[in-house]
């Protein structure tokens, strides 16, 4: 728990510097380099002060089973930090009606201030960023990357059964 | 065990939503719930099988298992709703059955800003997070409430900034 809090505190110093351009890809760097710096201060720790030992990771499971947890929270976090990066269109319009206190908020509120500059057109340039697509010209194609991850979504929503979804 | 409990999570929950008729939220549900038994019973099993006493070492394993199935769990109800709302899945989607690449009038066409409104007001009054009085949205006191709340902390905390706007 100490080096995915290490590695998150880690993350907020370096955006309050400066938001990198590729944010997810440096979040995995941040937290790889975390767990790969621990499991270099624990083997180090192991030769210098063998009194420490009964302190640090038994075996290599012990080391598997750290990792384990690490990968898991980065995933689960990676995939938080998504809706964090990108505008929600579901809570946007939830803090919408919030703001707009007891009178409500009517649907045209909605078409008015969620346009497809603000919800679709980022998106589109998202995929440009993180290479899943390319511009040919003024068309947009899918890059290998593009193409796997359309691949796997297609063949799993098939597999329950479902259609393109959005 | 955490992988295992996975493993039999995704597995249930397909077999819940194409076989037993599920919907996909009970499904990922149920599916979430059995693969958390298998993670309890197996740790449980093997544990106790091979030291024959309960101790704080095994508690201790239990409940790091459980946290690291739980964030997979988490992963994995994130990854279903990707293809059901994520809007870089669809516009990936729609990249890939057209094949010949799209303009992004193309795209925003077969996907409209209006669409993903729709959809999202739709399923907010079917799950009852908002409700609606003489053509007026309010927020009722749910989880969206409070996830949205969250979120904007989270936002403002990491970001600096509650969206992509300001």
């Amino acid at each position: 728990m100490g080096l995915v809090l290490l590695a998150f505190s880690l993350q907020v110093i370096i955006w309050k510097i400066r938001i990198p351009y590729l944010q997810t890809r440096a979040i995995v760097l941040i937290f790889l380099g975390v767990l790969a710096g621990s499991w270099g201060a624990a083997w180090l720790l192991s030769w210098v002060a063998p009194e420490w030992q009964p302190l640090l990771p038994a075996d290599i499971f012990a080391y598997g089973h750290i990792a384990l947890f690490v990968l898991s929270c980065l995933l689960a976090y990676i995939i938080t930090y998504s809706a964090l990066e990108a505008e929600s269109p579901t809570l946007t319009m939830v803090r919408q009606i919030l703001a707009a206190g007891p009178a409500g908020l009517d649907k045209t509120s909605f078409s008015k201030s969620l346009t497809a500059d603000l919800l679709l057109v980022p998106r589109c340039q998202d995929l440009l960023r993180d290479q899943m697509a390319y511009l040919d010209a003024d068309r947009f194609r899918l890059t290998p990357k593009g193409k796997l991850i359309a691949k796997l979504f297609l063949y799993y929503r098939r597999l329950m059964g479902a259609g393109l979804g959005g | 065990m955490p992988l295992l409990g996975l493993g039999a999570n995704v597995i249930s929950q397909l077999l819940l939503l194409r076989w037993a008729r599920f919907r996909l939220l009970p499904s990922l549900f149920c599916g979430f719930f059995l693969g958390f038994l298998v993670v309890f019973f197996l740790d449980s099993l093997t544990y106790l099988s091979l030291k024959r006493l309960i101790s704080a070492e095994f508690v201790y394993l239990l409940l790091t298992n459980i946290i690291i199935y739980g964030l997979l769990g988490y992963c994995y109800f994130h990854f279903i709703n990707a293809g059901e709302t994520g809007r870089r899945v669809r516009i990936i989607l729609e990249l890939y059955q057209a094949g010949n690449g799209l303009t992004l009038e193309e795209i925003l066409k077969r996907y409209s800003a209006a669409e993903v409104i729709d959809k999202r007001l739709k399923r907010l009054l079917d799950n009852r997070q908002i409700f609606q009085k003489d053509d007026r949205y309010f927020v009722n006191r749910s989880l969206m409430l409070y996830v949205t709340k969250l979120m904007i902390m989270a936002k403002l905390f990491i970001l600096g900034k509650e969206s992509e706007g300001r």
